[in-house]
C-alpha cells in the first residue's frame, strides 16, 4: 500500500512544524525519516497515521493506495502506529495488548475467540516472545517491550506501518540488535513502513530511502547512497557523518580554498562569490612527501587510534582544525606522530557556493 | 565490614515522644473521649439518641447529600479532568483555577454567595418565588452547597495522575480501531480507577462532615434542614452533650473507615506507580 502526502503544512501555535511537504512512498518500501529534533519528522509521521490533523490548505492532501483519507479517522485508517515510549497498556498482559485491536472491533466484524488467540500466538512467535504472553509491561525489558509494541500494530493487519523513534530509548546493542531483526522482518512481511530517527546510522542501515528533514522540510530524498555520498544541500552533508568545512572563494570560474583549486563544473558562478568546501574525514589522506596532487601543510595535533578507524586531529596553518579518518593499514604505513608536520592530500569533496553545488 | 558513625541517639528518641505525645494529647484522647460520652448513658440512651426522629432525619439528609455529591462529582471530575489533560483549549488554566475556587473560598461565605444569589432577597430571590421554589432554608439549598464544596475533589485527584499518564494509550487504542467510548472504557478508566475511588472517598467524607457553608443556607430547622454536623451542634447547644456525643460517634465513625480505605487506596496508588515508573527488566532473550 503506498503512502502519499501533498502540500502538507502544520503549525502549532506560531511554531510551524511543517512547511509544504510532499512525498511519496511506494509498497513495500521501508522509508527513513531523519533529522534533527523540531524538523518536523514526528509531526508528519502522525498526520499520516491521523493522530494530528494538517493545516487545512487547497491542496493539502493524505493519500492512502490513493485514496483519500482526510476525512478518515486515525482507527478506520487501518495504519499500524509504534510509539516512541511504546505506549503499552499497563494494565493489560502482552497477550492482552497484542489482542486488543482485534477485540475492540465492532461486534460484525470481531474475530472469534479461538481467532484471535491463534493470531496472537502466531505474533509472540513472530517476535520471539512465545513464553510472556502473560506478562504485564512493567515486567519486560525495554527492547522486549518494542517488540510487543509492533506485535500489537500488527495484530490489525495494517496497510502501512509507522514507527516513531522506534529504538530511541534503548542502549546500543539492543538497538543494534532489534535494527537487524527489524530489517529482516520487513523482508519477510513486506508490509509499507515509515519510520522516524534522529539517528543517522540507522536510517543508512534500515532503510531503502532516506528523507531528510530539517525546520519542516524536506532537504533532500534519496537511496542512503545517494545522501550519504551526493548530498544536495549544506544541511545533508553536515548531518549526515562527521565533515570538515572550509572556506574559499570562486575566482575565474574555479573556487579556490587555499591550495585546492577546484574546478565547477555546474556552470560559472559570480567571481569573488563565497563558496564552502565540505570533506568527509576519510575522504582526506596524509602524505609526507607530495605526490602531485595539491597539498596543503598541516601539523598533527592528536592521534585516536581505539575504534574502527584511526582518528588524526590536524591543524592548519591558518589555524583551523582538520579530522581525518585513516585506515588502520594506512596508519601503520605513515606512522605519524604528534607534532609532526604533514601533508594534506583532498579526494572527494563537495562545494557549496551561493548558487549552485559541485 | 562497613562501620556506622557513631551518633547521639537521644534526638530521635526525643522526638518520637514528642509526636506520640502530641498525637495521644489531641487526637487519640479526644477520640476516645467522644466515645466513652456517647456511651455514658448506656447503650438503651445511646440507641434511643441516634434513632429519634430529628436524628433519623439528619443522618438521612446527610446520606442524601452524600449520595447526590459523590456520584455528581465524580462524573464532573472525569470530565474536567479528562478535557484538562487529554485536549489543548483556550482557557485552559482559567478552568483550572476556577476548580480550585471552593478551597480558596471558606466555607462560611461559599454559604453567604448562596444566599446572596438564591436567597429571599437575592438576585434570583424574587424569580424563584413567583416560581415557588424553595432552595435557601431548604433541603435544594443543602445539597448545592454541598457540591460547590466537594466538587474539586475528585478533579484534584485525577488531574496529576492523568497528566503523567499522558496521552500516549489512549492513542494507541485509537490507532488500533478503539472507538472514543471504548477507549475510556478499556484503557483510560482502568488507569484511574484508584485515584478516582481515592477523590471520591475524599468527597464523601467531606460532603457528610460539611458544615460550614451548609449551616449558612440551612435554616436549622430540626428535622427537616438539619445535616449530621448540624443537628450535632444544636443538641449541643442544648447541654444535651449524651445525644450530641451519640451522634458524633457515628461521623467519628464513618471518619475512621474513611481513614482505613484511605490508606488502603494510598497503598494501591502507590503500588501502581512503582509499577509504571520502574525501570525496565534487565535485557534478556536477544534476538539472534
Amino acid at each position: 500500500m503506498s503512502i502519499e502526502v501533498q502540500n502538507i503544512s502544520k503549525s502549532f501555535g506560531r511554531f510551524k512544524a511543517l512547511r509544504d511537504v510532499s512525498l511519496r512512498v511506494d509498497s513495500g518500501e521501508l522509508v527513513a525519516l531523519l533529522g534533527p529534533s523540531g524538523s518536523g519528522k514526528t509531526t508528519l509521521l502522525r498526520i499520516i497515521a491521523g493522530l494530528d490533523a494538517p493545516d487545512p490548505g487547497p491542496n493539502a492532501r493524505v493519500l492512502l493506495s490513493d485514496e483519500d483519507v482526510a476525512d478518515r479517522s486515525a482507527g478506520s485508517r487501518r495504519v499500524g502506529f509504534v510509539f516512541q515510549h511504546y505506549a503499552l497498556f499497563r494494565h493489560m498482559t502482552v497477550f492482552e495488548n497484542i489482542a486488543f485491536g482485534m477485540r475492540v472491533r465492532p461486534r460484525a466484524e470481531r474475530p472469534d475467540k479461538a481467532a484471535i488467540r491463534e493470531k496472537v500466538t502466531q505474533l509472540l512467535r513472530l517476535i520471539q516472545l512465545e513464553n510472556l504472553g502473560s506478562r504485564y509491561p512493567s515486567q519486560l525489558s525495554g527492547g522486549q517491550r518494542q517488540r510487543v509494541a509492533l506485535a500489537r500494530a500488527l495484530a490489525i493487519e495494517p496497510r502501512v506501518l509507522l514507527l516513531d523513534e522506534p529504538f530511541g530509548a534503548l542502549d546500543a546493542r539492543v538497538r543494534q540488535d532489534l535494527r537487524k531483526w527489524l530489517r529482516r522482518l520487513h523482508e519477510e512481511i513486506h508490509v509499507t513502513s515509515v519510520f522516524v530517527t534522529h539517528d543517522q546510522e540507522e536510517a543508512l542501515e534500515l532503510a531503502n530511502r532516506v528523507v531528510v528533514m530539517n525546520e519542516g522540510r524536506i532537504e533532500q530524498i534519496g537511496t542512503p547512497d545517494e545522501v550519504f555520498h551526493q548530498p544536495t544541500t549544506e544541511f545533508v552533508m553536515k548531518f549526515l557523518g562527521n565533515v570538515n568545512l572550509f572556506h574559499g572563494r570562486v575566482e575565474s570560474g574555479k573556487a579556490v580554498f587555499g591550495p585546492w583549486r577546484i574546478q565547477a563544473s555546474g556552470g560559472a558562478s559570480k567571481e569573488g562569490a563565497p563558496a564552502r568546501l565540505f570533506v568527509r574525514p576519510h575522504d582526506l589522506d596524509i602524505l609526507r612527501e607530495s605526490d602531485g596532487s595539491p597539498v596543503a601543510p598541516a601539523v598533527v595535533r592528536r592521534i585516536q587510534s581505539a575504534g574502527p578507524h584511526v582518528k588524526v586531529e590536524l591543524e592548519m596553518q591558518t589555524g583551523e582544525t582538520l579530522l581525518v579518518e585513516l585506515t588502520h593499514e594506512r596508519h601503520k604505513i605513515l606512522q605519524p606522530e604528534v607534532g609532526e608536520q604533514v601533508l594534506v592530500s583532498l579526494r572527494n569533496v563537495r562545494i557549496f557556493t551561493e548558487d549552485y553545488a559541485i | 565490614m562497613l562501620h556506622k558513625p557513631k551518633t547521639a541517639r537521644w534526638p530521635g528518641y526525643c522526638c518520637i515522644f514528642i509526636t506520640i505525645a502530641f498525637l495521644t494529647l489531641f487526637l487519640a484522647l479526644p477520640l476516645t473521649i467522644v466515645f466513652t460520652e456517647a456511651f455514658r448513658g448506656g447503650i438503651a440512651a445511646y440507641i434511643a439518641a441516634i434513632t429519634e426522629p430529628d436524628a433519623r432525619a439528619a443522618i438521612f439528609l446527610t446520606l442524601l447529600a452524600s449520595a447526590v455529591s459523590v456520584p455528581m462529582n465524580v462524573l464532573f471530575g472525569l470530565a474536567a479532568a479528562w478535557a484538562l489533560t487529554k485536549f489543548e483549549f483556550r482557557g485552559k488554566s482559567l478552568l483550572l483555577t476556577l476548580i480550585d475556587l471552593p478551597f480558596a473560598i471558606p466555607p462560611v461565605i461559599a454559604g453567604f454567595l448562596f444566599i446572596l444569589f438564591l436567597g429571599t432577597n437575592g438576585v434570583f430571590g424574587p424569580w424563584l418565588q413567583s416560581a415557588d421554589i424553595k432552595i435557601i432554608f431548604a433541603v435544594p439549598g443543602i445539597l448545592i452547597a454541598t457540591l460547590f464544596i466537594t466538587f474539586p475533589f475528585v478533579a484534584r485527584e485525577l488531574i496529576p495522575l492523568m497528566q503523567e499518564q499522558g496521552q500516549d494509550e489512549e492513542q494507541a487504542a485509537i490507532s488500533l480501531g478503539a472507538s472514543g467510548l471504548k477507549t475510556f472504557w478499556h484503557i483510560t478508566l482502568p488507569n484511574i480507577k484508584w485515584a478516582l475511588l481515592y477523590g471520591a472517598i475524599l468527597c464523601n467524607a467531606r460532603a457528610m462532615g460539611e458544615f460550614g457553608a451548609v449551616s449558612v443556607v440551612s435554616g436549622h430547622i430540626r428535622g427537616a434542614t438539619t445535616t449530621m454536623p448540624l443537628h450535632i451542634e444544636i443538641l449541643y447547644n442544648e447541654y444535651n452533650f449524651a445525644a450530641a456525643f451519640a451522634v458524633a460517634s457515628l461521623l467519628t465513625l464513618l471518619a475512621l473507615v474513611t481513614l482505613v480505605i484511605k490508606s488502603a487506596l494510598e497503598w494501591r496508588l502507590k503500588r501502581e506507580k512503582r509499577l509504571s515508573a520502574e525501570e525496565p527488566a534487565a535485557e534478556e532473550g536477544v534476538i539472534p
